[in-house]
């Protein structure tokens, strides 16, 4: 069995452990002389063998052991916090940029802004920041210790274009700018697919700067903190690089800094572009930077040049070589802790070859970075040319040898070589609210103000021969006749309270705001139909009601949801205070009126789609309640891009709100909000439910929140259940089960926030969460979640429920995507019976119950 | 091996001579993963900690540069804390992604109030933490991979240590030696360092 040895004592006096103490052992008891210098390693091997073997039989010495070294005092009692400290690539990045970079002793003012935007003249084009020799300035792309690099827009060629500023502290030198121009000049010169275009190079208020070629990628640097690359890609980038370099060399241009920062990859094909030719030469000026300071990353550079030696284009094959070395074995050859300890290393020290780190790297690939790599320049190949060659060769070779499509799987992070079943279920969900999500935001704007119905959703299977024009029948329980009306607002003023009323067409509707006051009515889809109703005001919700109101089968949108400016909205009327849900958004002031606003009352919606905004920078809620309200959302879309799906907000005290969501997908900034306080509380379960969104819940304040979150996938950029300020949530109540998250930061049960999902499985779902989110940023798409399970992953599945040798899961987290939402799938979700269990629950609601007293 | 020196109680004045590129190392080796794990903590993805911890570092090495964190009372520690929750005042402030959710006058004040006591002890925590590791990032190169191993899977992973020995091919007696005489070590390596690097008297 298992030492299970307590590591933290109980608080009670361990005995001195004598003879009689103990229970027999075959040695007596070393006694804390032994010990300590058993612990300033003082002892011989044999005595502390037989310490070793008396130890493992004698707790209470191994408990005096543990005392005497301080093992309570020193080693931390738990670790809940272990899993954020983790090596991180953005931790272990940002420390060597720290380290690196001589920014941070620079003396300019921390809290003056950054020197970006004074940089810039007032800008002539919408979107931009600003002017900077006539260039169109859209964003900041990059800055460091060389300079500022900015995307603008070129507006003579209308063409994006890159442009990098000398650092003003750089500038201040007279000869550093003249090297900057020069080294700019001579690059401009060089004209090849693997070099970054330079389109111009000028100066501008005494700062000089040079206009490249935008490159729309990512740098191998950032590249090589994915993962490792497959040998094909390490000799494709190898090969393509020294192409770039021998075209530089020609001309004779030494790059002096060729390192995977200053190797950019474009998207998609990967196709190499080398940057910052010769530039390296302008930071290192004597007085600019401090004296055994070398300017760039010393980790790449060669001997000749950390020596300070003269250098030419040999240099850059070093450098080249240590590129190589850190793409075949993920390590850099020559890192150390600091400056000086690199460079000695790059002069004095030789890495283990390649090939002993990784056995897949051939032979030949080694030999060549071994001779890259070597100190004296006359070792090295001749030319970047030959390089070029050698790597051109093995590139053939190994497409020779291995079949394309064995070498794209071993390109692959997995190394599982079939997904299971319940993978690939998750997929198709993630996949197709993809598509959902994807349709929804891309599609082409269909015209808001348009007041004919046009069909521009409905599957094609629900489309009627011709579109018919809207019509709202309403029908009551007392046997009224059916009622015709043009528009559902005058339909709702003739309704009764218990009504029904059908909308009988495809496509759009436009509607005023309507309000309904003191009765129940039921909203619903006509078989077949698909129909939408669009909010023709910008300030006011589409509907607020008081009393029950049941929605079904209906797309609902904001007039805004597809505008592309702000401008469009109005400013805020403040009228109808029912209706008039008056959020500004924090931003640009603008008001975010929501789509459903219930004054108390009930709102049970089955088969909706509602759209607030499919812009991020537009806030608009979803549905929001006030005081006693109840909301029951089940197989719907929700789609609020910059605002809240679901906000409850306390009216008075003692309010009491309840908030269920089931099959649904919502896709929102925070798909629950709770505004309240001590005196009030709120309810909210989520069953089955895909939800995205930034954070899950947002409860402010110190009201009384319950959550229930079960058997949905979640995927949020963070799941701390407490206040934007994170503060904690002193009254939060979370508990959850078999879901899937996929977060981009850790679930973290905070204050009170009891089981939110548990010390034991916060650890899991982060674990979990994480390789997902880590699989999903190698693949860059979401439906590819394929990963390796860890056993404590597997385990976590296991106790979901989840089986990976079984065909059917037991839960399938997340939304059954084909019944949610209005038109087929909610003419399908019709047909279930939990659609009739539902159905014959709310008809009661609104038939039996009485609608409240109207309201003033 | 050499064991490694301490050289923390002197950090704070040691990062002031700007030619001192192993203090500043050390500095940004202690405090960083701090700073970074604090702001994980309160939900920032990784960018976002890497980025406001840059701010809070640079922020502070200007400071210790200027004397300005002289005229804070109290230990370094807390006064890091003052910094970061600053910072992320400017970053949730920044973030508006989060409209309507609180305004800037709430994260202001949230930033001016003095850190509440679960948050000083949570952070209390979190640099006790950060101080063992960091220890134990130090003198793990002075043992053998495989004492270091039964160390910190039994110390710190709770491992059970017949298992661990097994996987390590050591008996459970040896991993009970190696245990403790590593926790000495970084005892002994955090007593050496002090409890807190202390401001340095009349430097302001």
């Amino acid at each position: 069995m298992a030492d299970l040895t307590p590591l933290n004592p109980s608080p009670e006096p361990v005995p001195k452990p004598t003879p009689d103490s103990t229970p027999p052992a075959d040695s007596p008891c070393p006694g804390d002389d032994l010990f300590r210098r058993l612990l300033e390693d003082a002892l011989s091997p044999e005595a502390l063998a037989r310490i070793g073997v008396h130890l493992e039989s004698c707790p209470s010495c191994r408990r005096r052991l543990d005392t005497l070294a301080g093992t309570e005092h020193v080693v931390p009692a738990s670790r809940p916090l272990t899993d954020v400290h983790r090596v991180s690539a953005a931790l272990t990045g940002l420390m060597d940029k720290l380290r690196a970079v001589d920014w941070v002793r620079t003396p300019a003012d921390a809290d003056a802004p950054p020197p970006t935007l004074e940089l810039l003249s007032p800008p002539r084009m919408p979107g931009s920041l600003g002017r900077f020799a006539g260039y169109e300035v859209l964003e900041r792309v990059a800055s460091g210790g060389m300079g500022i690099v900015f995307k603008a827009n070129d507006p003579g060629l209308s063409r994006i274009v890159a442009i990098k500023i000398l650092a003003p502290v750089l500038a201040a030198s007279e000869s550093a700018r003249a090297r900057f121009l020069r080294e700019a000049r001579a690059a401009a010169a060089v004209t090849h697919e693997h070099v970054v275009a330079i389109h111009a190079v000028g100066e501008e208020r005494g700062l000089p700067f040079l206009v490249m070629q935008f490159v729309a990628g990512k740098s191998l640097e950032t590249r090589l903190r994915h993962g490792s690359m497959d040998l094909s890609a390490i000799l494709r980038i190898g090969l393509q690089t020294a192409e770039g370099l021998a075209a530089a060399h020609a001309q004779g241009l030494v790059h002096r800094d060729v390192k995977p920062g200053n190797i950019l990859l474009e998207n998609g094909v990967e196709r190499v572009k080398l940057t910052d030719f010769g530039l390296a030469r302008a930071a290192d000026e004597p007085g600019v930077t401090r004296p055994g300071v070398v300017a760039g990353t010393p980790e790449f550079m060669s001997p000749e040049q950390a020596r300070g030696d003269r250098v030419d284009t040999r240099s850059d094959l070093f450098s080249l070589g240590g590129v190589l070395y850190l793409m075949a074995t993920g390590r850099s050859p020559f890192a150390a802790d600091s400056t000086p300890a690199t460079l000695r290393r790059v002069c004095e020290e030789q890495p283990p070859r390649a090939d002993t780190l990784r056995t897949d790297i051939p032979e030949h690939l080694a030999d060549l970075i071994e001779r890259l790599l070597s100190k004296r320049p006359e070792d090295r190949p001749a030319t970047a040319a030959e390089v070029a060659t050698a790597l051109r060769r093995m590139l053939r070779d190994l497409d020779l040898e291995s079949p394309p499509q064995s070498r794209r799987a071993s390109d692959k992070p997995t190394t599982s070589p079939h997904r299971p079943p319940w993978k690939a279920a998750f997929a198709i969900v993630t996949l197709a609210l993809g598509i959902a999500v994807w349709a929804l935001l891309y599609r082409t704007p269909s015209s808001p103000h348009s007041a004919s119905p046009v069909a521009t959703q409905a599957p094609l299977a629900t489309l009627p021969a011709s579109v018919s024009a809207p019509a709202f029948v309403v029908s009551a329980p007392d046997n009224m006749p059916p009622r015709l009306s043009p528009s559902l607002e005058e339909a709702v003023a003739a309704a009764p309270s218990g009504a029904t009323i059908e909308l009988r067409y495809n496509g759009i509707h436009e509607s005023r705001p309507i309000r309904i006051v003191g009765k129940n009515l039921h909203l619903r889809a006509a078989p077949g139909m698909r129909p939408e109703v669009v909010n023709r005001s910008t300030s006011e919700a589409l509907i607020g009601s008081d009393s029950t109101l049941i929605v079904e089968g209906i797309e609902l949108r904001s007039a805004q949801a597809d505008s592309d400016s702000p401008d469009d909205v109005p400013p805020m009327i403040t009228t109808r205070r029912l209706l008039t849900h008056r959020f500004r958004d924090m931003r640009d002031g603008t008001p975010a009126p929501a789509i459903l606003a219930m004054r108390g009352g009930e709102l049970h919606l089955s088969g909706c789609r509602l759209v607030t905004s499919t812009r991020r920078s537009i806030a608009g809620d979803a549905i929001v309640l006030r005081g006693t309200a109840r909301a029951v959302i089940r197989n719907s879309e929700l789609y609020t891009l910059g605002g809240a799906t679901v906000w409850w907000l306390r009216r008075a005290p003692g309010d009491q709100g309840r908030v269920e969501i089931r099959d649904t997908v919502f896709y929102s900034v925070i798909p629950v909000f709770l505004g309240g306080s001590t005196d009030s509380g709120c309810q909210v379960e989520i069953r089955r439910c895909t939800v995205l969104g930034s954070q899950l819940l947002v409860v402010p304040g110190t009201l009384h929140a319950e959550l229930r979150l079960a058997e949905s996938v979640v995927v949020t950029r963070t799941m701390v259940p407490s206040n934007i300020d994170n503060r904690p949530a002193l009254n939060l109540r979370v508990t959850e089960e078999y879901n899937l998250f996929s977060s981009r930061s850790p679930v973290v049960a905070r204050g009170d926030a009891k089981g939110f999902p548990g010390p034991k499985s916060a650890a899991a779902n982060l674990a979990f969460g994480d390789r997902l989110r880590r699989a999903q940023e190698r693949t860059n798409r979401l439906a590819a979640w394929q990963f390796d399970l860890r056993p404590e992953e597997l385990d976590l599945l296991r106790r979901a429920g989840i089986s990976k040798a079984d065909d059917e899961p037991a839960v399938q987290p997340g939304a059954p995507i084909n019944l949610v939402g209005p038109g087929d799938p909610y003419t399908r979700w019709r047909q279930t019976e939990s659609y009739e269990a539902w159905s014959r629950e709310v008809t009661t609601r609104i038939q039996s119950h009485p609608a409240p007293a109207s309201t003033p | 091996m050499t064991p490694a020196q301490p050289t923390r109680p002197s950090l704070l004045v040691a990062i002031r001579d700007p030619g001192n590129d192993h203090a500043w190392s050390e500095f940004i080796q202690l405090y960083t993963p701090l700073v970074f794990g604090h702001c994980r903590r309160r939900g920032l993805q990784e960018a976002d900690a890497a980025d406001v911890a840059q701010e809070v570092m640079r922020a502070v090495a200007q400071s210790i540069r200027r004397f300005e964190y002289d005229r804070i009372k109290g230990s370094f520690r807390s006064w890091l804390l003052t910094v970061t929750r600053s910072k992320l005042a400017n970053f949730f402030a920044r973030e508006s992604r989060k409209p309507q959710v609180a305004s800037d006058t709430q994260l202001t004040e949230w930033a001016a109030d003095p850190p509440t006591p679960e948050e000083q002890g949570e952070w209390e925590q979190e640099y006790r933490q950060r101080l063992f590791d960091w220890a134990a990032e130090i003198v793990q190169a002075e043992f053998q991979p495989s004492s270091w191993q039964a160390f910190w899977r039994t110390a710190v992973d709770h491992q059970p240590v017949a298992h661990v020995a097994a996987d390590l091919g050591l008996t459970a007696g040896a991993v009970y030696i190696a245990r403790s005489r590593i926790i000495a070590r970084i005892r002994e390596f955090l007593k050496e360092a002090g409890d807190e690097p202390e401001l340095p008297r009349g430097m302001s």
